[in-house]
């Protein structure tokens, strides 16, 4: 019986590592792929000689291509996206969570029922409203209409509504407005779903690609996601400058994937259970 | 006494005042960047606009127009072929996967949940490019995997046929690790002991599979199925960046259709339709899993 299962775990872990590796052959075909030289890309060698391999696509796509640019255009317009959104959305979750007023109801209603709306059917009307206000061809049409966003505002809520009141109940007794017991209170209990949310906006901001797309024309306020895509639906797509510059984008990714992971997989999960 | 609830009351309206200050940026933001795009784009759908000139008022003939639009009309069926090979693809590899890994403990399982769901940690964008290099149809690695095993070369994104199912197994695997988590986490909420029980009773694992599982994690297998649907109907960053809509439109799905009406040929009324109807299937679907999850509330 044990050997049965030792033999079936044994199993077990062959079949879950063929699984892995076909699902990490993509990304390992872009790394690898982006230290090629142009005649060997499609040279199938999956442990090429160190030799055969250059530096030379990375070279070529920050200084003859406007790739560095791109990369800052997206690290500005994610990094601005989430700081001025997580601090709108700490406001309203712990306005909605905690203090009483007329309208509470509907005003919290109202914010949930904006999840229903898909950014894909407002997507004109938002091209409109930003081309009103001037803002076409700026980064800050990027980012102004992706702050608001209903998501943040309940995971904010749903995290005040499970610290216990005492702490803000002693603070009131001294005398702290409300806004500073929030600021001074609250706020900093509030780390672990502030990070979870910072993660996941940034995420979502840097991959961006519709948005930016329909507000920005220039070369040189192309996001990173933008430029590449255009890198490739040139004429002659040269792959390995493709996937080194894909390389590139990728890294800021990874590196929040592997140092951020536990926090990534938290608000899955809650987005599966509150959803 | 009296001095008391003067004090209520002032303290009251401090409450208030402060609760409406730290929500008007974001009420502000919802209502000018969500809520009124969407009665805004309603009305642009009764009118006749090129963006630029004035808007003529048309009624409803920019939703008649549709129904003779053969274009819009095979758009709609490319969707719904698109989301028939997405979601049951992702729904079966993510719960069986899922499955897999939770046959599996500690470190091991660590490990093969971060490969699985590495793919997440590629943008949309960047995944169309490596995809559309590995699909290459003269000699890329694909084809070069199908020669080698004795198959003949397919043409994969050049295809009419082929270039539908081969960006959906794009999509697939981009968001398989984000649902094989979703399923892992509800698969661990289950106790235990309706297991042991089983095992006891002499069910087999695929036996306890169907008869234990399956039926203790609707809620979760609902909402995967729902939020694959509604991303189906949705897709757009991978089309547009592998095929752009082609082959012959193939791959033009809704969103694309609307894009190009919208920013290509500037019929802003016209897409505008469109994407109202294209919002009022995703609002449907919505209202299906809402019911769905009501319904099973009673019985958890």
């Amino acid at each position: 019986m044990r050997k049965k299962k030792r033999v079936r775990q044994g199993l077990l872990i062959a079949l879950m590592t063929v699984i892995a590796l076909i699902i990490v052959f993509p990304v390992y075909v872009m790394v690898i792929s982006s230290f090629k030289e142009t005649e060997d890309v499609f040279n199938m060698e999956l442990l090429p000689k160190l030799s055969t391999l250059t530096l030379d696509n990375y070279i070529t796509v920050f200084t003859e291509e406007s790739l560095g640019v791109n990369i800052w255009n997206s690290f500005f317009v994610a990094t601005i996206v989430t700081v001025v959104a997580l601090i709108f959305h700490a406001m309203s979750g712990y306005a909605l969570a905690r203090l009483e007023f007329k309208g509470k109801k509907i005003i919290f209603t109202w914010i949930i029922s904006t999840l229903m709306i898909p950014f894909s059917v407002i997507m004109i009307p938002l091209f409109v409203i930003v081309k009103e206000m001037g803002l076409m061809n700026n980064l800050w049409g990027i980012i102004i209409p992706m702050i608001p966003n209903a998501y943040g505002i309940f995971l904010f809520r749903q995290f005040f509504l499970g610290i216990p009141r005492e702490l803000e109940e002693s603070a009131k007794i001294d005398g702290a407005s409300y806004f500073g017991v929030f600021l001074r209170i609250v706020l900093p209990l509030a780390k672990p779903i502030a990070v979870t949310l910072a993660v996941a906006f940034f995420l979502a901001n840097w991959n961006n690609y519709l948005w930016p797309l329909i507000i920005v024309q220039d070369k040189e306020l192309w996001l990173v996601q933008i430029a590449i895509a255009n890198f490739k639906s040139s004429q002659a797509v040269e792959w390995n400058l493709v996937l080194a510059a894909s390389c590139v984008a990728s890294v800021p990714i990874i590196v929040l994937f592997f140092v951020f992971q536990r926090h990534i997989t938290e608000g899955i999960k809650t987005s599966g259970i509150k959803g | 006494m009296i001095l008391k609830k003067r004090k209520g009351v002032r303290k009251w309206n401090k409450e208030a005042l402060t609760a409406y200050g730290m929500l008007l940026p974001d009420v502000l933001g919802l209502l000018v960047f969500v809520f009124i795009p969407i009665i805004y784009a309603f009305y642009i759908s009764l009118h006749n606009w090129n963006g630029l000139s004035d808007m003529v008022f048309t009624g409803l003939d920019n939703y008649t127009r549709m129904i003779k639009d053969q274009r819009f009309i095979n758009s709609i069926w490319t969707t719904i072929k698109y989301a028939l090979m997405y979601v049951p693809g992702v729904f079966v590899l993510a719960l069986l996967l899922a499955a897999l890994l939770n046959a599996l403990h500690g470190k091991l399982q660590s490990f093969f949940r971060t490969a699985i769901f590495l793919p997440y940690a590629i943008s949309t964008v960047i995944a169309g490019i490596i995809w559309s290099f590995m699909y290459n149809p003269m000699n890329g690695f694909l084809n070069q995997i199908l020669v080698w095993a004795g198959g003949e070369k397919q043409r994969f994104l050049a295809s009419t046929s082929q270039a539908l199912p081969s960006v959906a197994v794009v999509g697939i695997w981009l968001v398989l690790g984000y649902n094989t988590i979703l399923f892992l986490a509800a698969i661990k909420d289950i106790p235990k002991d309706y297991y042991e029980a089983a095992e006891i009773d002499g069910a087999g694992a695929v036996q306890r599979f169907f008869t234990i599982t399956i039926p203790l994690i609707k809620e979760t297998s609902v909402f995967v199925l729902v939020m694959c649907a509604i991303g189906a109907f949705q897709a757009f960053d991978l089309i547009n960046v592998m095929t752009a809509g082609g082959p012959a439109s193939a791959t033009t799905t809704s969103v694309l259709y609307i894009y190009e009406k919208a920013f290509t040929t500037f019929e802003l009324g016209y897409s505008s339709a469109l994407a109202f109807v294209l919002f009022i299937i995703i609002m449907a679907l919505t209202l299906v899993q809402m019911k769905i999850m009501r319904s099973g509330e009673g019985t958890d």
